[in-house]
């Protein structure tokens, strides 16, 4: 398996081109995965043509199918945005150009990022690369196959309530969601605007980190980005030292014990290495998945109100104006987005927002003081990424609730803005299960240096054989 | 019991339900608030509200002119649109005016 920096060593020495590498790749699209919406094969050969010199030079790269590439087309894996080609890049892809990137393709998601599956997509589901009858996670469960199944060698995605992280737990990979504001989420669809950030699923912590290096930094464009200092996030040679990693009780309550005692053996390797670890209490988290709800699913009620058929999107002609909105959005959206909007609606009405929405608010400020609370006491949180390995497709697609269940690990460091990271513990049988880090704010660097860490001191064993020589 | 009136949400989300899927979705949204409602175990009475999620002060971007999209670009994934324009149904019937 090899990173992007020894790539870059291979067309240095003229080992391999840019474009074997590309070739390669496109060799290993794996229609039966499902986990492309768009092949761009052209676009990348002509970013090959233009032979351009940077940190990613001719490295080829999935794109979640949220995030858009100017002339091809952004679908959300929503009929809404049947045919929309958007006419502007988002500010990361344009970044990743000017790096001398490639992108092999469009990933596939669930409907507008809502989903922790790929199984609610208007294309079908896509399929876990190690397990054909089991889902890859959600909803960035694309851009996590195709770099699982070597067709990508580092993708981006998007985190909302966990979903860069929990699929990048089910394929075996390292999924990082960066600090709120650290990546400019202009031109990322927007889901719930105070939650979404851009992430990066990829094979090891420093491929992440080179990515990252990339993406990260001040773009006038989006006005939540941050003007803090971009690291050298890739460069991960410096062991981690002088640490106390938190161990969050309430996280390792209701998982698989497979789960419990592959976390539990990387902490043991870590603590091994002279870091120490003490339990402490984070006693808000039973309560992050419906507050996580009601948020997300108010902003994206008002977010998705954009789709009404008038400038962009499916329009279904009605007797009047306000009709055609409504059959239009009726006919364009599945279900679990109809059943997002709905509620979002319902929390933001008159007679329920202060119930529900407001009080979900300061719930959410609780959430927040509780983790800036333990990381007094700590530099970092250790839990399971995932309650349980891959599910298998269709298991939940009837269940909205136990759809859910898979936040409750992840979606704490989207309501606190936090970074978080989930790489490889090792396999369950033939599934791979992951761990998670979470951090302070713009502590992107500190994540990726432990799991570096635990890359040396317990490899990874179950990457899939093909992928390894891509 | 009901737990929302989905055909005024409906209204509300803009969202013509078809009446079988409005069924399922009927049953779907009482089971999820009443999941939800578990928040209003939690004191909050002395909690501040969460305003912004960012711990530094953002700047405000330059107040300079940049380059829009064309109107070409602008209409290019429109439906129907006239000349310079996005079309969509009349909204003033003959007897409204």
């Amino acid at each position: 398996m090899k990173t992007i920096l020894e790539y870059q060593e291979q067309f240095k020495k003229e080992e391999m081109t840019p474009l074997d590498l590309l070739e390669k790749s496109l060799e290993k699209i794996d229609p039966s995965l499902n986990a492309y919406i768009t092949v761009t094969e052209e676009l990348a050969r002509k970013g090959l043509k233009k032979d351009i010199q940077g940190k990613l030079k001719g490295i080829p790269i999935a794109i979640k199918d949220n995030i858009n590439i100017k002339g091809i087309p952004t679908t959300c894996a929503s009929n809404v945005l049947k045919g929309f080609i958007p006419p502007f890049s988002a500010t990361v892809i344009e970044r990743i150009q000017r790096s001398g990137g490639i992108f092999t393709g469009k990933t596939n998601l669930d409907e507008f990022g809502m989903g922790s599956s790929t199984e609610r997509s208007n294309i079908g589901p896509t399929k876990n690369p190690y397990d054909l009858t089991k889902v890859p996670g959600g909803s960035s469960g694309g851009s996590a196959a195709a770099v699982a199944s070597g067709s990508a060698v580092i993708s981006l995605g998007s985190d909302t309530g966990g979903s860069v992280r929990q699929p990048a737990s089910y394929c075996g990979l390292v999924g990082l969601k960066p600090t709120y504001g650290r990546v400019s989420r202009y031109g990322l669809v927007a889901f719930g605007s105070s939650l979404d950030q851009i992430g990066i699923i990829g094979r090891n912590a420093e491929d992440v980190g080179v990515l990252l290096k990339v993406i990260a930094g001040y773009d006038p464009k989006d006005s939540t980005s941050s003007q803090s200092k971009v690291e050298d996030y890739g460069n991960l040679n410096d062991t981690p030292k002088n640490l106390r990693i938190g161990i969050p009780e309430e996280y390792f309550k209701q998982i698989d014990e497979e789960v419990y005692t592959s976390v539990m053996k990387i902490k043991k390797a870590i603590e091994k290495e002279g870091i120490l670890f003490k339990s402490v209490s984070l006693p808000t988290t039973g309560y992050i998945i419906p507050t996580y709800q009601v948020i997300s699913y108010a902003e994206a009620s008002s977010n998705l109100a954009r789709y009404d058929g008038v400038r962009y999107g499916l329009r279904k002609d009605g007797e009047d104006f306000h009709d055609t909105i409504r059959k239009s959005r009726n006919e364009g959206f599945l279900s679990e987005v109809k059943r997002r909007i709905l509620i979002g609606s319902f929390v933001l009405s008159s007679e329920a927002i202060a119930e529900y929405y407001e009080r979900a608010d300061l719930i959410r400020r609780l959430i927040t003081q509780e983790f800036n609370d333990v990381f007094k006491e700590v530099d970092y949180l250790l839990t399971p990424a995932t309650p349980t390995p891959a599910f298998p497709i269709g298991e939940r697609t009837d269940d909205p609730i136990r759809m859910h269940v898979p936040d409750r690990m992840t979606a704490g460091a989207n309501l606190a803005g936090i970074p978080a990271v989930a790489a490889p513990a090792g396999m369950i049988g033939k599934l791979p299960i992951g761990y998670q880090l979470i951090g302070k704010p713009f502590d992107e660097k500190g994540l990726l240096s432990i799991v570096r860490l635990v890359e040396k001191i317990v490899p990874f064993q179950g990457f899939i054989k093909e992928a390894q020589d891509g | 019991m009901k737990e929302v009136d989905i055909k005024h949400l409906s209204k509300l989300a803009n969202i013509q339900l078809d009446k079988e899927e409005e069924k399922i979705l009927q049953k779907d949204l009482d089971k999820i608030i009443i999941h939800i409602r578990k928040i209003q175990e939690v004191e909050v009475n002395k909690t501040p509200n969460t305003t912004h999620l960012s711990i530094e002060e953002l700047p405000l971007r330059s107040d300079k002119k940049e380059k829009p999209l064309s109107v070409k670009e602008v209409l290019s994934n429109a439906q129907n649109p006239s000349k310079n324009h996005f079309t969509i149904n009349r909204m003033i019937n003959e007897d409204d005016s």
